[in-house]
């Protein structure tokens, strides 16, 4: 109870002492300083924070020096339980309680087993468990799901790079085989290229002993064409040509001859084929002469003609006229018996006639020629003829006499030729002596020149103008060769310090020797050597090209492994360590899921509880019920009935009117709504009380709005309030009327100030 | 053929007894199966110092095996733990002590090999090993160390092994890969290779539940290892016990009757609940340790769960609590067991920390 209080500089009081008593009356009109005594209580029992709303306020108002001491044993409360509960406004009975004020809590554990409310343990579980604070169980799940997230995120990522690193590898594995194969590849070309560098250099030494080969053979020719130099030193050009003179001249000569000779043929040809038809026109012509003289003789004797021809008279039959003579005559008879009587003998008669005159014509007598004589001679001319030529003679005269006229002509035709042939045949001998004559000339010129020829050939020692002329030739060409050839020889010499030609040649010889003795045979053609040395060529391009890419690749293996590495050389550390930090972060989760499910089954059985312990707002609702009722009920009227839900009051409160139908307390008069709340607020303060200190219950103008007996009514619930609970009761007031019922009700309990 | 394979037997000097039992338990099996060779995946030994005091005892057990059986045996980190030396220096009678770095390759078989690779803190040049190709034989890998993906008992270490990552296998062209380290049992298929881990051969450590084993392969099956339970090793069992707020003492059947339970076994007593007082309730326990330790190996207590609360044993809503809880076992004992049995201790720890508060 608070014995007294001690002002200085607060508010008004700059020094004021005020004694208490059980119920102490303040009195004092508006201004007194009612206000500030309130708040001096306040600031003491409540010793509100500095930066809070009421420190802010009595900071504010009274300024920091106030000052006020208490005696006494008030304990120290809450401000909401002071300015909720403890304390009642004017104007303001409603009562807003805060369920989880100390208040409230003191009131339950009264009211509840072992003093504790079921639902605190249960709202405590359950706030453990919605607890969003840094070590509340939910951010521990929190965390624990954000680890394994991150941590399955970091599993995922590092398997995802460990799955990289096995393709990778699987990529460097090929790479390797592929430098594997390069190497092989390399190792083969260099293989072959050394065997081909061999063949090439095996060729170029054989080209070498070729050409050292060479080098000797154009000494050997240097030496053979000095030689041939040498011996054609007396070799001109004067000599040539004139050789070459006399060659033509021979020539020429030969020419002649030839040309005599071949004319002088044919002259003797023609002149023996000229004798030879002659004589064979002589032989012809003998006969032809017998021939003529006999055709001559023979024609004599049968020309002219009419000589060998008598006349002499024929009888001539013709058998033709003798036919149609015949036919008349059958034809008269065939028509004698065909035709009629009448004309049978004209007709036969007629054709008997005609028959007989072609009989008759058939017989003439004909003066012919007696030709017999002539036949006979021509007989005779033909035998003659035949015996004496061998030839036939025509049976008739025309033509014998031709044929003798002919052989006659022919035989002056004969004549003739055989004169020409005569003439010609001489003529042809005539032009054969000529021939000869000229030939002879030829001759004998042509064996004048070739003895100078043959002497200028023998004294050249060759066998003629070409030959010289070749040897002339080849005297200039030797010389040229010679000069060629020294010029190279000193050449080659030159390499081999200068040395003489036969030094080279020796020199030469012994490298051959080597050559040959290390060179395998077998010398390839031009083409054969160029390809080789293409392959060759092309064989170092490729080993070089797969130097540089096998060099690319190890260096690209090489990074690529280092990369690798340096990545999964701890990766599988990497994720066993996130695995294990996984399960011991699933571990956590579930401990802290069953914790949290834990805790969430012990607050609901402390739910129940709480719910079981609801009959205990039953009973705060009967004493709420039983005071609220002495305010109003004056004995007349009904008790109303209080129902209470739970603590909050404000909305959990129904009070029955007199016709016992429950209304919320807004829907009550707001006299009796204040009685209600007094009401509450003494059983609430009683019952939060506890054992030891009590805080006194301070009554700001709170009986203004109540008429003088509801006044009188309520000052008696406090004095059985008080009495019974002990607990001091302060009441400010301008009302000084409420003196007179108070020292009736309180005595000797009550003390009085006025202000 | 046949194999026996097992790994992470830690034999050591402090339960001389118990490791040699279980290594007597694999000699006899061998025996049985007539096997062919025993293959050891490291941590045999529990420290360098175990593997020089204990080499006699192993060498001599192992001539318990058949005759023919030959041994493979592989360090691993344990071996090398705060090594004075080297192993090879050690007889170890008919076990071929395979030690060489990074790997080597032993032909057990007509078609058969063994790629064995000892511990080593690294192991991520393995693609440059140069492993030769096995060509038409099957292989099979023995090696220590921790593979990815594999989740076991991820305790720290001193002087671990490197982590052996499944292309280490498929580069090996491993058709079986049997790894010792990681003390919980497991097998995964990894392309073509099956990985194994026996799991440790005998209970190390505390947590390691579940059976201890040992894989029998048999070399015309790889892809199907048999498993064997050593039990000589026992297990490794939590055994759960309610302390009630009047200091009794609620004990599982299990504990009463022994089913279920073997002598080598180590038992965790995980007492929990609200107490009066706990020395009380320790008695209680203390009493019940000492009977167990006649007939098991090992018993440990764990009592985070076991708490005080003054006055819980009268305090009114603590009891209706605790009645509650227990008229909700159907309610919530169905969803989650476990949580539903921390609810009570929850909620009693809550009341308590309240209670306290309010004095």
């Amino acid at each position: 109870m608070i014995e007294t209080l001690n002002l200085t500089d607060f508010g008004k009081f700059k020094k004021r002492r005020f004694d208490f008593k059980p119920v102490t009356l303040f009195l004092g009109e508006n201004e007194t300083g009612k206000s500030t005594l309130f708040d001096a209580i306040f600031d003491k029992i409540c010793a509100p924070k500095g930066n809070s709303a009421e420190g802010r306020r009595l900071k504010s108002r009274y300024g920091e020096t106030r000052q006020a001491e208490l005696t006494g044993d008030a304990p120290r409360i809450s401000e909401s339980d002071f300015l909720n509960l403890y304390a009642v406004k004017a104007g303001s009975a409603a009562l807003e309680i805060d369920n989880n004020s100390e208040a409230i809590n003191i009131v339950k554990a009264s009211l509840f087993s072992g003093g504790i409310d079921p639902k605190i343990p249960a709202d405590s579980l359950i706030r453990a468990v919605k607890a969003r604070g840094r070590d509340s169980l939910s951010e521990g799940i929190k965390q624990a799901e954000q680890d394994i997230g991150r941590l399955k995120s970091d599993l995922e990522r590092d398997y995802g790079i460990r799955k990289n690193y096995l393709f990778k590898e699987a990529e460097i594995k090929q790479k390797d085989a592929a430098l594997e194969e390069a190497e092989k590849k390399i190792a083969l070309l260099e293989e072959s290229g050394a065997a081909l560098e061999k063949a090439v250099k095996d060729q170029r030494l054989i080209k070498d002993e070729k050409q050292f080969t060479e080098i000797i053979s154009l000494i050997s020719d240097l030496r053979r064409r000095r030689e041939n130099v040498k011996k054609y030193a007396s070799y001109s050009a004067e000599t040539l040509e004139k050789i070459k003179n006399l060659e033509n001249a021979e020539k020429d000569c030969q020419n002649e001859i030839d040309a005599a000779a071949k004319n002088l043929e044919a002259a003797l040809k023609e002149a023996a084929v000229k004798a030879g038809e002659k004589n064979a026109l002589e032989k012809e012509q003998h006969k032809f002469d017998r021939v003529k003289i006999l055709a001559d003789s023979l024609k004599d004797r049968i020309y002219p003609k009419e000589r060998l021809i008598e006349k002499k008279s024929v009888l001539r039959i013709n058998k033709v006229f003798i036919a149609i003579a015949f036919l008349f005559t059958a034809l008269g008879v065939f028509l004698f018996f065909n035709v009629p009587p009448r004309i049978s003998f004209f007709v036969l008669a007629g054709g008997l006639v005609l028959a007989l005159a072609f009989l008759i014509c058939a017989f003439r007598k004909q003066t012919v020629d007696d030709v017999s004589r002539l036949r006979g001679e021509l007989e005779s001319l033909r035998e003659r003829w035949r015996r004496e030529t061998g030839g036939e003679l025509e049976e008739s005269y025309e033509g014998i006499l031709l044929a003798l006229e002919n052989a006659s002509r022919d035989a002056e035709f004969a004549l003739e030729n055989y004169t020409r042939s005569c003439e010609a045949a001489a003529a042809a001998e005539e032009k054969a002596r000529a021939l000869m004559g000229q030939k002879a000339q030829g001759e004998n010129r042509y064996a004048g020149v070739k003895r100078e020829l043959t002497g200028a050939l023998s004294r050249a020692g060759v066998s003629g103008a070409t030959e010289y002329a070749a040897a002339l030739a080849r005297k200039e060409s030797e010389t040229e060769g010679c000069a060629e050839i020294e010029k190279k020889v000193r050449l080659y010499g030159g390499e081999y310090g200068g040395v003489s030609e036969d030094a080279l040649e020796d020199a030469l010889r012994l490298k051959i020797k080597n050559i040959r003795e290390t060179a395998p045979p077998g010398e390839l053609t031009e083409n054969e050597l160029r390809r080789l040395e293409i392959q060759l060529s092309e064989n170092r391009k490729m080993i070089a090209a797969l130097q540089k890419t096998r060099g690319e690749s190890i260096s690209s293996v090489s990074r690529d492994r280092g990369e690798t590495h340096a990545v999964f050389g701890e990766l599988p550390q990497k994720i066993t360590e996130e695995e294990k930090a996984l399960g011991e972060a699933e571990a956590r989760l579930g401990e802290l899921k069953r914790e949290i499910r834990a805790s969430e089954i012990a607050g609901e059985i402390f739910s129940s509880l709480s719910e079981d312990a609801g009959r205990m707002l039953v009973n705060l609702s009967e004493e709420i019920k039983t005071v609220f009722s002495s305010f109003t009920s004056a004995g007349q009227t009904k008790v109303r009935e209080v129902g209470l839900k739970s603590f909050s009051l404000s909305d959990s409160v129904t009070v029955s009117d007199e016709l016992g139908t429950p209304r919320d307390l807004a829907h009550l008069s707001a006299g009796t709504r204040d009685a209600f709340f007094l009401a509450a607020r003494l059983i609430l303060a009683a019952k939060s009380q506890g054992g030891g200190k009590k805080a006194p219950i301070i009554f700001d103008e709170s009986f203004t709005a109540l008429d003088r007996p509801r006044t009188e009514r309520a000052l008696k619930i406090l004095e059985e309030f008080r009495q019974k609970t002990g607990v001091q009761i302060v009441i400010f007031t301008k009302d000084f009327d409420l003196e007179e019922p108070a020292r009736a009700v309180f005595g000797d309990a009550l003390g009085v100030n006025r202000l | 053929m046949k194999y026996l394979a097992c790994a992470d037997l830690h034999c050591s000097k402090s339960e001389e007894a118990y490791s040699l039992s279980v290594l007597e338990e694999i000699a006899a099996i061998c025996r049985e199966e007539k096997t062919d060779g025993l293959l050891l995946g490291g941590d045999i030994f529990d420290s360098f110092q175990d593997a020089e005091n204990m080499r006699n005892l192993f060498v001599g057990l192992l001539e318990k095996l058949p005759e023919n059986c030959r041994v493979y045996y592989i360090p691993g980190n344990h071996e090398e733990l705060r090594a004075a030396g080297t192993l090879e220096k050690f007889d170890f009678g008919r076990a071929r002590l395979l030690a060489a770095k990074p790997y080597s390759l032993e032909s057990l078989d007509v078609g058969l090999e063994l790629a064995a690779i000892p511990f080593q803190k690294n192991y991520s040049a393995y693609r440059s090993w140069k492993v030769p190709p096995k060509g038409n034989k099957k292989r099979i890998v023995l090696a220590h160390g921790t593979v990815p993906g594999i989740r076991g008992y991820f305790q720290e270490e001193e002087n671990p092994p490197g982590v052996l990552d499944e292309d280490l296998f498929a580069c090996l062209e491993a058709d079986l890969a049997v790894v010792g380290h990681i003390h919980a049992g497991y097998k995964k298929q990894s392309g073509d290779c099956l990985i194994i881990s026996p799991g440790s051969a005998r209970v190390w450590r505390e947590g390691e539940t579940g059976s201890r084993r040992a894989f029998l392969i048999d070399s015309g099956a790889l892809g199907r290892p048999g498993e064997i339970i050593l039990a000589s090793a026992g297990q490794y069992r939590i055994i759960g016990v309610e302390a009630f707020p009047d200091c009794s003492l609620g004990f599982p059947e299990e504990l009463e009757t022994g089913k279920g339970l073997s002598p080598p076994d180590w038992l965790c007593l995980k007492v929990s609940g609200a107490v009066e007082d706990e020395t009380e309730v320790m008695k209680g326990i203390n009493k019940k340790i000492e009977e167990l330790k006649k007939k098991y190996r090992r018993i440990t207590l764990a009592k985070e769960d076991l708490f005080v609360l003054k006055g819980i044993s009268t305090h009114p809503l603590a009891l209706q609590f605790i009645k509650k809880w227990e008229e909700s076992r159907e309610k919530y004992g169905g969803e989650d067991e476990e949580a539903y049995r921390l609810a009570k201790w929850r909620g009693l720890a809550k009341l308590k920390e309240i209670a306290e508060a309010r004095k």
